[in-house]
Protein backbone atom coordinates (compact mmCIF):
# COMPACT_ATOMS: atom_id res chain seq x y z
CA UNK A 1 0.00 0.00 0.00
CA UNK A 2 1.54 3.00 -0.93
CA UNK A 3 1.23 6.68 1.35
CA UNK A 4 1.47 9.70 0.31
CA UNK A 5 2.62 12.48 2.54
CA UNK A 6 3.44 16.43 2.07
CA UNK A 7 6.57 17.32 4.95
CA UNK A 8 8.41 20.54 4.95
CA UNK A 9 12.61 20.43 4.77
CA UNK A 10 14.07 21.27 7.65
CA UNK A 11 18.00 20.81 6.22
CA UNK A 12 17.97 24.31 5.55
CA UNK A 13 16.02 27.75 5.76
CA UNK A 14 14.88 27.35 2.27
CA UNK A 15 12.09 25.04 3.76
CA UNK A 16 11.29 23.02 0.37
CA UNK A 17 8.09 21.59 0.28
CA UNK A 18 8.57 17.84 0.05
CA UNK A 19 6.30 15.79 -1.68
CA UNK A 20 6.70 11.82 -0.46
CA UNK A 21 5.17 8.87 -1.77
CA UNK A 22 6.16 5.83 0.60
CA UNK A 23 6.22 2.51 -0.94
CA UNK A 24 8.79 -0.13 -0.75
CA UNK A 25 10.98 2.72 -2.02
CA UNK A 26 9.88 6.57 -0.98
CA UNK A 27 10.55 8.66 -3.96
CA UNK A 28 10.97 12.14 -2.87
CA UNK A 29 9.50 15.58 -5.24
CA UNK A 30 9.91 19.08 -4.41
CA UNK A 31 12.95 19.09 -3.36
CA UNK A 32 15.86 21.61 -4.87
CA UNK A 33 19.20 19.62 -3.48
CA UNK A 34 20.56 16.41 -2.74
CA UNK A 35 20.31 17.01 1.11
CA UNK A 36 16.12 17.19 0.48
CA UNK A 37 16.35 13.81 -1.08
CA UNK A 38 18.32 12.33 1.82
CA UNK A 39 16.09 13.92 3.94
CA UNK A 40 12.47 13.29 2.22
CA UNK A 41 13.76 9.19 2.15
CA UNK A 42 14.48 9.48 5.77
CA UNK A 43 11.41 10.91 6.75
CA UNK A 44 9.41 8.34 4.56
CA UNK A 45 10.79 5.88 6.65
CA UNK A 46 11.88 6.73 10.18
CA UNK A 47 11.45 10.81 11.01
CA UNK A 48 14.55 11.74 13.31
CA UNK A 49 15.38 14.92 15.09
CA UNK A 50 17.93 15.94 17.63
CA UNK A 51 16.72 15.99 20.75
CA UNK A 52 18.08 19.85 22.41
CA UNK A 53 17.20 20.56 26.32
CA UNK A 54 19.02 21.23 29.33
CA UNK A 55 20.41 19.18 32.38
CA UNK A 56 21.03 20.92 36.14
CA UNK A 57 24.14 21.81 36.99
CA UNK A 58 26.24 22.21 40.13
CA UNK A 59 28.42 25.17 40.89
CA UNK A 60 28.35 26.75 37.23
CA UNK A 61 27.98 29.99 36.40
CA UNK A 62 24.00 29.32 35.38
CA UNK A 63 21.35 26.73 36.97
CA UNK A 64 21.21 24.95 33.52
CA UNK A 65 23.74 23.31 31.00
CA UNK A 66 22.91 22.87 27.47
CA UNK A 67 23.24 19.35 25.84
CA UNK A 68 21.26 17.77 22.90
CA UNK A 69 21.49 14.27 21.53
CA UNK A 70 24.79 13.49 19.58
CA UNK A 71 23.04 12.04 16.86
CA UNK A 72 19.54 12.23 15.54
CA UNK A 73 16.99 9.91 16.77
CA UNK A 74 13.65 8.52 16.15
CA UNK A 75 10.75 11.30 16.56
CA UNK A 76 8.98 8.54 18.30
CA UNK A 77 11.47 8.67 21.41
CA UNK A 78 12.10 12.11 21.30
CA UNK A 79 9.42 12.50 24.40
CA UNK A 80 11.48 8.55 26.29
CA UNK A 81 14.58 10.70 25.68
CA UNK A 82 13.07 13.54 27.49
CA UNK A 83 12.10 11.85 30.42
CA UNK A 84 15.45 10.22 30.77
CA UNK A 85 17.01 13.31 30.77
CA UNK A 86 14.72 14.67 33.63
CA UNK A 87 16.68 15.37 36.67
CA UNK A 88 19.82 14.26 36.02
CA UNK A 89 22.46 15.93 37.46
CA UNK A 90 26.04 17.19 36.50
CA UNK A 91 28.48 18.98 38.01
CA UNK A 92 31.14 21.62 36.61
CA UNK A 93 33.56 21.81 35.21
CA UNK A 94 31.79 20.50 32.14
CA UNK A 95 33.66 20.70 28.43
CA UNK A 96 31.74 21.21 25.16
CA UNK A 97 30.96 17.44 23.94
CA UNK A 98 31.68 16.08 27.40
CA UNK A 99 29.23 13.11 27.41
CA UNK A 100 26.39 13.45 30.01
CA UNK A 101 24.39 9.94 29.53
CA UNK A 102 25.53 7.35 27.46
CA UNK A 103 23.14 5.36 25.60
CA UNK A 104 19.70 7.50 26.39
CA UNK A 105 16.64 5.86 26.79
CA UNK A 106 18.08 2.99 24.77
CA UNK A 107 18.79 4.93 21.44
CA UNK A 108 22.34 3.78 21.50
CA UNK A 109 23.12 7.80 20.89
CA UNK A 110 25.30 9.30 23.70
CA UNK A 111 23.91 13.27 24.96
CA UNK A 112 26.41 15.26 24.79
CA UNK A 113 26.99 19.16 26.97
CA UNK A 114 26.81 21.82 24.11
CA UNK A 115 29.07 24.00 25.82
CA UNK A 116 31.88 24.70 28.33
CA UNK A 117 30.59 25.63 31.85
CA UNK A 118 33.22 26.20 34.58
CA UNK A 119 33.59 25.69 37.59
CA UNK A 120 33.00 29.09 39.91
CA UNK A 121 32.60 28.05 43.90
CA UNK B 1 44.97 54.84 20.66
CA UNK B 2 42.76 51.37 19.08
CA UNK B 3 42.43 50.81 15.35
CA UNK B 4 38.79 49.59 16.03
CA UNK B 5 36.59 48.96 19.12
CA UNK B 6 33.92 46.55 18.46
CA UNK B 7 30.62 46.83 20.64
CA UNK B 8 28.69 43.95 20.95
CA UNK B 9 30.07 39.90 21.61
CA UNK B 10 27.80 38.03 19.81
CA UNK B 11 28.07 35.69 16.86
CA UNK B 12 28.71 39.09 14.26
CA UNK B 13 30.92 41.05 16.74
CA UNK B 14 33.31 38.10 17.55
CA UNK B 15 33.58 37.29 13.80
CA UNK B 16 34.25 40.95 12.78
CA UNK B 17 37.00 41.11 15.89
CA UNK B 18 38.90 37.95 14.76
CA UNK B 19 38.99 38.79 10.95
CA UNK B 20 40.27 42.36 12.20
CA UNK B 21 42.61 41.04 14.59
CA UNK B 22 43.88 38.74 12.04
CA UNK B 23 44.76 41.66 9.74
CA UNK B 24 46.90 42.68 12.24
CA UNK B 25 44.42 45.71 13.79
CA UNK B 26 44.31 46.78 17.16
CA UNK B 27 41.15 45.37 18.42
CA UNK B 28 39.13 45.86 21.29
CA UNK B 29 35.70 44.19 22.00
CA UNK B 30 33.07 45.12 24.28
CA UNK B 31 30.70 43.07 25.71
CA UNK B 32 28.25 44.63 28.50
CA UNK B 33 27.30 39.91 29.73
CA UNK B 34 30.49 38.67 31.60
CA UNK B 35 30.47 35.74 28.68
CA UNK B 36 30.67 35.73 24.64
CA UNK B 37 28.68 34.37 22.70
CA UNK B 38 25.53 36.67 22.83
CA UNK B 39 21.92 35.22 22.30
CA UNK B 40 23.58 32.08 20.70
CA UNK B 41 23.86 31.03 24.69
CA UNK B 42 20.72 30.46 24.96
CA UNK B 43 19.40 28.97 21.26
CA UNK B 44 20.15 25.85 22.49
CA UNK B 45 18.21 24.06 19.41
CA UNK B 46 20.32 22.76 16.37
CA UNK B 47 19.94 24.13 12.94
CA UNK B 48 23.52 26.88 13.09
CA UNK B 49 26.47 26.80 10.80
CA UNK B 50 24.96 24.71 7.85
CA UNK B 51 25.49 26.66 5.42
CA UNK B 52 29.14 28.08 6.77
CA UNK B 53 30.78 24.82 8.07
CA UNK B 54 28.56 22.35 6.37
CA UNK B 55 27.05 20.90 10.02
CA UNK B 56 24.07 21.49 12.42
CA UNK B 57 25.18 22.88 15.48
CA UNK B 58 23.72 24.27 18.27
CA UNK B 59 23.55 27.86 19.15
CA UNK B 60 26.44 27.39 22.10
CA UNK B 61 28.12 25.36 19.74
CA UNK B 62 28.22 28.02 16.66
CA UNK B 63 29.06 30.42 19.72
CA UNK B 64 32.02 28.45 20.92
CA UNK B 65 33.62 28.65 17.15
CA UNK B 66 34.12 32.11 17.12
CA UNK B 67 34.86 32.62 20.33
CA UNK B 68 37.41 30.42 20.16
CA UNK B 69 38.85 32.49 17.12
CA UNK B 70 38.85 35.62 18.92
CA UNK B 71 40.40 33.78 21.77
CA UNK B 72 42.94 32.76 19.30
CA UNK B 73 44.01 36.35 18.09
CA UNK B 74 45.20 39.26 19.73
CA UNK B 75 41.94 41.04 21.04
CA UNK B 76 41.39 42.89 24.00
CA UNK B 77 38.38 41.69 25.53
CA UNK B 78 36.71 44.07 27.74
CA UNK B 79 33.57 41.82 29.54
CA UNK B 80 30.67 43.71 31.45
CA UNK B 81 31.79 47.14 29.88
CA UNK B 82 27.94 48.82 28.54
CA UNK B 83 29.17 51.37 26.01
CA UNK B 84 28.17 54.64 27.63
CA UNK B 85 27.82 56.89 24.95
CA UNK B 86 30.13 57.18 21.56
CA UNK B 87 31.09 60.72 19.63
CA UNK B 88 33.63 61.22 16.61
CA UNK B 89 35.64 64.02 16.97
CA UNK B 90 38.03 65.48 14.12
CA UNK B 91 37.66 61.94 13.16
CA UNK B 92 38.17 59.75 15.95
CA UNK B 93 36.00 58.08 18.08
CA UNK B 94 35.69 59.00 21.92
CA UNK B 95 33.90 55.93 23.39
CA UNK B 96 32.86 55.60 27.18
CA UNK B 97 32.14 52.66 29.19
CA UNK B 98 30.78 51.70 32.42
CA UNK B 99 32.33 48.17 33.94
CA UNK B 100 31.36 47.31 37.63
CA UNK B 101 34.80 49.01 38.95
CA UNK B 102 35.36 51.84 36.80
CA UNK B 103 34.25 54.46 33.74
CA UNK B 104 36.72 54.23 30.84
CA UNK B 105 37.92 56.04 28.04
CA UNK B 106 38.98 54.78 24.97
CA UNK B 107 39.77 56.57 21.61
CA UNK B 108 39.64 54.73 18.47
CA UNK B 109 40.31 55.01 14.59
CA UNK B 110 37.02 53.29 14.10
CA UNK B 111 34.16 51.66 15.44
CA UNK B 112 31.64 48.24 14.58
CA UNK B 113 28.90 48.36 16.05
CA UNK B 114 27.17 44.41 16.34
CA UNK B 115 24.62 45.17 19.00
CA UNK B 116 22.03 42.97 17.04
CA UNK B 117 18.27 43.70 17.84
CA UNK B 118 15.18 43.76 20.60
CA UNK B 119 12.08 42.11 21.14
CA UNK B 120 8.82 43.56 20.37
CA UNK B 121 6.91 44.10 23.35
CA UNK B 122 3.07 44.32 24.51
CA UNK B 123 3.19 47.56 24.28
CA UNK B 124 3.91 48.04 20.66
CA UNK B 125 1.25 45.94 19.77
CA UNK B 126 -2.38 46.89 20.22
CA UNK B 127 -3.32 44.27 22.83
CA UNK B 128 -5.98 45.55 25.12
CA UNK B 129 -7.24 44.74 28.73
CA UNK B 130 -5.44 44.58 32.34
CA UNK B 131 -1.54 44.17 33.14
CA UNK B 132 -1.46 40.93 34.84
CA UNK B 133 2.07 39.09 35.35
CA UNK B 134 2.46 36.29 33.48
CA UNK B 135 2.94 38.05 29.99
CA UNK B 136 6.74 37.46 28.33
CA UNK B 137 8.43 38.09 25.40
CA UNK B 138 9.29 34.75 23.57
CA UNK B 139 13.09 35.43 24.27
CA UNK B 140 12.70 36.03 28.11
CA UNK B 141 11.11 32.68 28.02
CA UNK B 142 13.77 30.56 25.86
CA UNK B 143 15.94 32.48 28.00
CA UNK B 144 14.43 31.28 31.40
CA UNK B 145 13.94 27.51 30.68
CA UNK B 146 17.30 27.07 29.06
CA UNK B 147 19.75 29.03 31.18
CA UNK B 148 17.66 29.00 34.70
CA UNK B 149 15.44 25.60 33.90
CA UNK B 150 12.11 27.82 34.94
CA UNK B 151 8.72 27.44 33.03
CA UNK B 152 6.68 30.59 32.73
CA UNK B 153 3.81 28.63 33.10
CA UNK B 154 1.75 25.37 32.49
CA UNK B 155 -0.98 26.66 30.61
CA UNK B 156 0.73 28.78 27.46
CA UNK B 157 -0.58 31.02 24.87
CA UNK B 158 2.14 32.32 22.17
CA UNK B 159 0.95 35.35 20.31
CA UNK B 160 2.94 35.05 16.99
CA UNK B 161 3.92 32.78 14.38
CA UNK B 162 7.42 34.11 14.14
CA UNK B 163 10.98 31.48 14.46
CA UNK B 164 11.43 32.48 18.13
CA UNK B 165 7.89 31.67 18.90
CA UNK B 166 7.96 28.46 17.32
CA UNK B 167 11.14 27.13 18.88
CA UNK B 168 9.97 28.05 22.28
CA UNK B 169 6.80 26.15 21.77
CA UNK B 170 8.63 23.62 21.30
CA UNK B 171 11.05 23.73 24.63
CA UNK B 172 7.30 24.47 25.98
CA UNK B 173 5.85 21.13 25.20
CA UNK B 174 9.39 19.17 25.88
CA UNK B 175 9.16 20.33 29.05
CA UNK B 176 6.38 19.45 29.71
CA UNK B 177 4.25 22.25 30.21
CA UNK B 178 0.27 21.15 30.63
CA UNK B 179 -1.17 22.69 27.04
CA UNK B 180 0.26 25.31 24.34
CA UNK B 181 -2.17 26.54 21.99
CA UNK B 182 -0.21 29.26 19.38
CA UNK B 183 -2.14 31.85 17.69
CA UNK B 184 -0.96 34.26 14.73
CA UNK B 185 -3.08 36.66 12.34
CA UNK B 186 -1.08 35.38 8.96
CA UNK B 187 -2.40 32.30 7.11
CA UNK B 188 0.41 30.66 7.69
CA UNK B 189 3.30 30.55 10.67
CA UNK B 190 5.31 33.91 9.53
CA UNK B 191 8.99 31.75 10.95
CA UNK B 192 10.64 29.43 8.52
CA UNK B 193 9.07 26.36 7.31
CA UNK B 194 11.62 23.99 8.78
CA UNK B 195 10.75 25.75 11.83
CA UNK B 196 6.98 25.06 11.66
CA UNK B 197 7.63 21.45 10.88
CA UNK B 198 10.04 20.46 13.39
CA UNK B 199 8.51 22.65 16.66
CA UNK B 200 4.74 22.64 15.41
CA UNK B 201 4.02 19.90 13.24
CA UNK B 202 6.27 17.54 14.57
CA UNK B 203 4.27 17.49 18.02
CA UNK B 204 0.77 18.67 17.16
CA UNK B 205 1.18 21.09 19.14
CA UNK B 206 -2.52 23.34 18.45
CA UNK B 207 -2.14 26.13 16.76
CA UNK B 208 -5.05 28.94 15.23
CA UNK B 209 -3.88 30.88 12.01
CA UNK B 210 -5.76 33.85 11.15
CA UNK B 211 -6.71 34.81 15.04
CA UNK B 212 -5.24 37.49 17.61
CA UNK B 213 -5.35 37.68 20.82
CA UNK B 214 -7.16 40.93 21.57
CA UNK B 215 -7.23 41.32 25.41
CA UNK B 216 -5.16 39.91 28.36
CA UNK B 217 -7.40 39.59 31.45
CA UNK B 218 -6.80 39.07 34.70
CA UNK B 219 -6.31 40.69 37.66
CA UNK B 220 -3.03 40.13 39.27
CA UNK B 221 -1.90 37.00 37.22
CA UNK B 222 -2.83 36.05 33.77
CA UNK B 223 -6.23 34.16 33.47
CA UNK B 224 -7.39 34.18 30.38
CA UNK B 225 -7.36 35.74 26.78
CA UNK B 226 -9.37 37.00 24.55
CA UNK B 227 -9.25 35.67 21.24
CA UNK B 228 -10.66 36.96 17.85
CA UNK B 229 -10.81 35.67 14.41
CA UNK B 230 -9.61 38.39 11.86
CA UNK B 231 -9.72 38.38 8.31
CA UNK B 232 -6.95 38.84 5.65
CA UNK B 233 -6.75 41.97 6.57
CA UNK B 234 -5.99 41.34 10.27
CA UNK B 235 -9.13 42.95 11.10
CA UNK B 236 -11.15 41.45 13.99
CA UNK B 237 -14.52 39.74 12.72
CA UNK B 238 -17.69 40.49 15.18
CA UNK B 239 -19.20 37.55 16.60
CA UNK B 240 -15.80 35.27 16.94
CA UNK B 241 -14.29 36.97 20.49
CA UNK B 242 -13.38 33.42 22.64
CA UNK B 243 -12.19 33.43 26.00
CA UNK B 244 -9.53 30.90 26.30
CA UNK B 245 -8.08 30.54 29.69
CA UNK B 246 -4.69 30.21 30.41
CA UNK B 247 -1.71 31.18 32.87
CA UNK B 248 1.03 32.94 30.57
CA UNK B 249 0.87 34.37 27.34
CA UNK B 250 4.44 34.65 25.32
CA UNK B 251 4.10 37.24 22.57
CA UNK B 252 6.19 36.79 19.71
CA UNK B 253 5.73 39.47 17.41
CA UNK B 254 8.91 40.42 15.88
CA UNK B 255 12.56 41.77 16.54
CA UNK B 256 13.57 45.41 15.79
CA UNK B 257 17.24 46.32 14.96
CA UNK B 258 18.74 48.17 17.88
CA UNK B 259 19.87 51.17 16.25
CA UNK B 260 19.16 53.95 18.36
CA UNK B 261 22.62 54.15 19.52
CA UNK B 262 23.66 54.53 16.46
CA UNK B 263 21.33 57.16 15.42
CA UNK B 264 22.76 58.88 18.91
CA UNK B 265 26.53 59.01 16.77
CA UNK B 266 24.25 61.16 13.97
CA UNK B 267 23.59 57.63 11.91
CA UNK B 268 20.45 57.76 9.33
CA UNK B 269 18.21 54.66 10.32
CA UNK B 270 16.15 53.31 6.93
CA UNK B 271 12.89 53.17 8.22
CA UNK B 272 11.89 50.08 6.49
CA UNK B 273 14.25 47.87 8.03
CA UNK B 274 14.88 49.98 11.09
CA UNK B 275 18.57 49.13 11.24
CA UNK B 276 21.53 51.92 10.21
CA UNK B 277 21.62 52.79 6.33
CA UNK B 278 24.80 51.05 5.40
CA UNK B 279 27.23 51.13 2.47
CA UNK B 280 28.50 47.65 0.58
CA UNK B 281 31.28 47.61 3.21
CA UNK B 282 27.95 47.67 5.77
CA UNK B 283 29.61 51.43 6.48
CA UNK B 284 26.65 53.79 7.89
CA UNK B 285 26.72 57.36 6.73
CA UNK B 286 29.09 57.96 9.67
CA UNK B 287 32.31 57.75 8.47
CA UNK B 288 34.33 54.91 10.22
CA UNK B 289 31.03 53.71 12.23
CA UNK B 290 30.34 50.85 10.84
CA UNK B 291 27.39 48.11 11.63
CA UNK B 292 26.83 44.19 11.20
CA UNK B 293 24.71 41.47 12.19
CA UNK B 294 21.20 42.11 13.23
CA UNK B 295 21.37 45.45 13.72
CA UNK B 296 21.07 46.09 9.95
CA UNK B 297 17.96 43.97 9.49
CA UNK B 298 16.84 40.98 10.74
CA UNK B 299 18.55 37.88 9.75
CA UNK B 300 17.06 34.18 9.03
CA UNK B 301 19.97 32.73 9.28
CA UNK B 302 23.18 33.32 11.98
CA UNK B 303 25.20 32.37 9.04
CA UNK B 304 24.45 34.91 7.34
CA UNK B 305 24.50 37.55 9.77
CA UNK B 306 27.81 36.77 10.33
CA UNK B 307 28.80 37.08 6.65
CA UNK B 308 28.35 40.05 6.98
CA UNK B 309 30.95 40.78 9.33
CA UNK B 310 33.48 39.20 7.05
CA UNK B 311 32.70 42.06 4.14
CA UNK B 312 32.49 44.73 7.04
CA UNK B 313 36.39 43.94 8.20
CA UNK B 314 37.18 44.54 4.62
CA UNK B 315 35.54 47.89 4.59
CA UNK B 316 36.90 48.68 8.31
CA UNK B 317 40.32 47.73 6.31
CA UNK B 318 39.72 49.97 3.92
CA UNK B 319 38.91 53.05 5.91
CA UNK B 320 41.75 52.70 7.98
CA UNK B 321 44.19 52.69 4.79
CA UNK B 322 42.59 55.54 3.42
CA UNK B 323 41.70 53.27 0.06
CA UNK B 324 37.93 53.94 0.18
CA UNK B 325 37.11 56.30 -2.22
CA UNK B 326 32.93 56.78 -2.15
CA UNK B 327 32.14 58.78 -5.50
CA UNK B 328 29.20 56.28 -6.73
CA UNK B 329 26.36 57.55 -4.24
CA UNK B 330 24.21 54.98 -5.62
CA UNK B 331 21.27 54.41 -3.96
CA UNK B 332 19.03 51.25 -3.41
CA UNK B 333 14.97 50.83 -2.75
CA UNK B 334 12.69 48.24 -2.91
CA UNK B 335 10.22 47.99 -4.98
CA UNK B 336 6.74 47.46 -4.44
CA UNK B 337 6.41 43.73 -3.91
CA UNK B 338 9.88 44.21 -1.91
CA UNK B 339 9.53 45.12 1.82
CA UNK B 340 13.40 45.98 2.52
CA UNK B 341 16.62 46.21 0.45
CA UNK B 342 20.68 46.10 1.99
CA UNK B 343 22.57 47.56 1.36
CA UNK B 344 21.13 50.56 0.67
CA UNK B 345 23.19 52.26 -1.20
CA UNK B 346 26.58 51.82 -3.37
CA UNK B 347 29.48 53.97 -2.59
CA UNK B 348 32.76 52.47 -3.95
CA UNK B 349 33.67 51.27 -7.73
CA UNK B 350 35.95 48.78 -5.98
CA UNK B 351 35.10 45.32 -5.90
CA UNK B 352 33.39 43.53 -9.10
CA UNK B 353 30.31 41.96 -7.31
CA UNK B 354 28.61 42.81 -3.94
CA UNK B 355 25.65 40.94 -2.14
CA UNK B 356 22.08 42.94 -1.73
CA UNK B 357 19.80 41.46 0.69
CA UNK B 358 16.24 41.67 0.30
CA UNK B 359 13.16 40.61 1.78
CA UNK B 360 9.90 40.08 -0.40
CA UNK B 361 6.85 41.12 0.20
CA UNK B 362 4.72 38.34 -2.07
CA UNK B 363 4.81 34.80 -2.09
CA UNK B 364 5.51 33.50 -5.66
CA UNK B 365 6.46 30.61 -7.44
CA UNK B 366 9.00 31.10 -10.31
CA UNK B 367 9.42 34.58 -9.45
CA UNK B 368 11.69 37.06 -11.58
CA UNK B 369 13.94 39.24 -9.38
CA UNK B 370 14.94 42.43 -11.46
CA UNK B 371 17.58 45.22 -10.53
CA UNK B 372 15.96 48.20 -12.22
CA UNK B 373 17.09 51.88 -12.86
CA UNK B 374 14.11 54.82 -14.48
CA UNK B 375 12.11 51.56 -16.04
CA UNK B 376 14.66 49.88 -17.32
CA UNK B 377 15.79 46.56 -16.59
CA UNK B 378 19.50 46.28 -15.70
CA UNK B 379 20.06 42.36 -14.60
CA UNK B 380 17.22 39.88 -13.86
CA UNK B 381 17.65 36.43 -12.59
CA UNK B 382 14.34 34.19 -11.71
CA UNK B 383 14.24 31.93 -8.30
CA UNK B 384 12.03 29.18 -7.91
CA UNK B 385 9.90 30.45 -4.79
CA UNK B 386 10.07 33.41 -2.60
CA UNK B 387 8.11 34.65 0.59
CA UNK B 388 8.21 37.21 2.99
CA UNK B 389 9.23 34.38 5.96
CA UNK B 390 12.40 34.18 3.50
CA UNK B 391 15.19 36.47 3.42
CA UNK B 392 16.69 36.39 -0.41
CA UNK B 393 19.94 36.91 -1.41
CA UNK B 394 21.09 38.42 -4.68
CA UNK B 395 24.85 38.99 -6.29
CA UNK B 396 25.22 42.18 -8.05
CA UNK B 397 27.93 43.07 -10.65
CA UNK B 398 28.83 46.94 -10.32
CA UNK B 399 29.16 47.27 -13.49
CA UNK B 400 25.49 47.30 -14.42
CA UNK B 401 25.22 50.40 -11.71
CA UNK B 402 27.43 52.71 -13.01
CA UNK B 403 25.64 55.61 -13.77
CA UNK B 404 22.67 55.81 -12.01
CA UNK B 405 21.14 57.41 -9.44
CA UNK B 406 18.50 54.97 -7.96
CA UNK B 407 18.37 51.27 -8.60
CA UNK B 408 15.55 49.28 -7.55
CA UNK B 409 15.01 45.75 -6.65
CA UNK B 410 11.81 43.98 -7.31
CA UNK B 411 10.25 40.49 -7.69
CA UNK B 412 7.82 40.20 -10.17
Amino acid sequence: MSDEREVLCIRCPKGCRLELKIDEEVIVEGNQCRAGEDHGKQEGREPKRIVPTTVKIKDARWPRLPVRTKESISLDKVKDVMEAVEGFVVEAPIEKGDVVIKDVAGTSVPVIAERDMEKIR
Amino acid sequence: MKDVVVIGGGPSGLAVSSELAKKGYDVVLLERNDELGGLLQQCIHDGFGTDLFGESLSGPEFADIFISRVRGEDVDIKLEAYVRSVNKEEGLFNIVTVTPKSVEELEARSVVYAIGCRERNQFEIKIGGTRPSGVYTAGTVQRLINLYGILPGKDVVILGGGDVGMIVARHLFLEGVNSILMVYPEEFFSGLPRNAQQCILDFDIPYRPRTIVRDILGDKKVKAVELVDVDEDWEPIPGTEEIYHCDSVILSVGLVPYSEKLEDLGARVDKKTSGPMINEYFETTVDGAFSVGNLIQIFDYVDDAVKTSFTAAEGVERYLENESKKDLGIELKPGDNVRTVTPQRVDERTGEKFSVFFRPAIEKEDPKVEVMSKGEVLESCVKRYVSPSILEEISISKDILLGEEEVIIDVR
